[in-house]
C-alpha cells in the first residue's frame, strides 16, 4: 500500500490540483499560475511513476520520467511560479530562460543515462520505492540538487515571505494562512526525500503525499477570502 | 528606516501563532537550504 496506494492517491491530487491551477490561469491570465500548474503536472507524473514501479515493477522509461519530472523540475518549475508572483517580470524572464536550458539539458542527460536497477538495492534502499541510485551515468544525479536549491529557495522562501510580509501589515489573513501552508507542504517532500536517505521506509512517498495535501489546501486557502470580519481593528491608543 | 506598523490585527489565536510558525519555517528554510548544499557539494548523497 505504501509504494502503490500512497504515490496512486499523490498523483490524483496533484492532477486535480493542476486542474484547478489551470483553470485558474485561464480566467485570469497569470504567468504564475502557468509555472504552478505546470509544476503540480510534474508532480503528479513523479507520483503516478512511483505507484506503476510500485504495482508492475521496474521500466527504463518510467524510471526516467519519474527522475525527470519527480527528482528534478517539480520543486523548481512550481518556484519559477512564485518568481513571477514576487520578483520584477524582467528579472522572472531572465531566470525562466535558464530554467528552461537547464531544464532542457537535463532531459537530455537523464534520456541519455545508463541506468541499472540493482543498485536500488543497496545503500539503505531496500528497492522497493524508486531511487536515483539507478542512474550509472556520471554527472546526471548531480544535477538535482542545483534545481531543487532554486525550487526551495523560491518556493518555500517566497511562500514564507509572503506569509510574513501579509501578517506583518495585517491584512488577507487567507492569503497569509495560505502560504505558510503551501510553505510547509513545499517541505514535506524534501524532508521525506531527507529521511528516506536515513532509511525510513517510506518516507519520500508519505512526505510528497502530505505534501501535495498541504500545497492544495493552502492554494484553496489564498484563494477563498475569509470576508472582514477575520481582521478586527485595534484599540485606538 | 521607520517600522512598519499596523493599527489592524489578526484575531487572537493567529496573533499568537503567526510569529512562532515563521520562525519555525525561518529555520525550516535555512536547514534545507544547507542539506541542498551539502548534497550538491556531494557532502552527502544526492536522490
Amino acid at each position: 500500500m505504501l509504494n502503490t496506494l500512497v504515490p496512486l492517491a499523490s498523483s490524483v491530487i496533484s492532477f486535480t490540483f493542476a486542474y484547478f491551477v489551470f483553470k485558474r490561469y485561464l480566467e485570469r491570465k497569470g504567468t504564475y499560475l502557468l509555472f504552478w500548474g505546470l509544476g503540480m503536472l510534474f508532480y503528479g507524473i513523479g507520483g503516478f511513476c512511483e505507484f506503476y514501479y510500485g504495482a508492475f515493477g521496474w521500466k527504463a522509461l518510467v524510471f526516467r520520467l519519474w527522475y525527470l519530472f519527480g527528482a528534478i523540475l517539480v520543486a523548481a518549475w512550481l518556484g519559477q511560479g512564485t518568481v513571477y508572483l514576487l520578483a520584477k517580470e524582467k528579472w522572472a524572464k531572465v531566470l525562466t530562460v535558464i530554467l528552461v536550458l537547464g531544464s532542457l539539458y537535463a532531459t537530455y542527460r537523464i534520456f541519455s543515462a545508463q541506468l541499472d536497477s540493482g543498485l536500488m538495492i543497496g545503500s539503505g534502499h531496500t528497492g522497493r520505492e524508486l531511487s536515483g541510485h539507478a542512474i550509472v551515468t556520471d554527472g546526471v544525479r548531480v544535477l538535482t540538487p542545483f534545481f531543487n536549491l532554486y525550487g526551495t529557495f523560491t518556493l518555500v522562501g517566497g511562500a514564507a515571505y509572503s506569509a510574513f510580509i501579509f501578517w506583518r501589515k495585517r491584512v488577507l489573513l487567507h492569503r497569509a494562512l495560505g502560504n505558510i501552508l503551501i510553505a510547509t507542504g513545499a517541505t514535506l517532500p524534501a524532508f521525506g526525500g531527507l529521511f528516506s536517505r536515513l532509511q525510513v521506509p517510506g518516507a519520500l512517498y508519505l512526505g510528497e503525499f502530505f505534501g501535495v495535501i498541504l500545497l492544495f489546501l493552502g492554494f484553496l486557502r489564498a484563494t477563498t477570502p475569509m470576508g472582514e470580519t477575520a481582521l478586527a481593528a485595534a484599540p485606538a491608543d | 528606516m521607520a517600522k512598519v506598523k499596523s493599527h489592524r490585527q489578526y484575531p487572537p489565536l493567529y496573533e499568537k501563532v503567526f510569529p512562532v510558525v515563521l520562525g519555525i519555517l525561518g529555520v525550516v528554510i535555512v536547514t534545507l537550504l544547507i542539506i541542498t548544499i551539502a548534497v550538491a557539494l556531494r557532502l552527502v548523497g544526492a536522490a
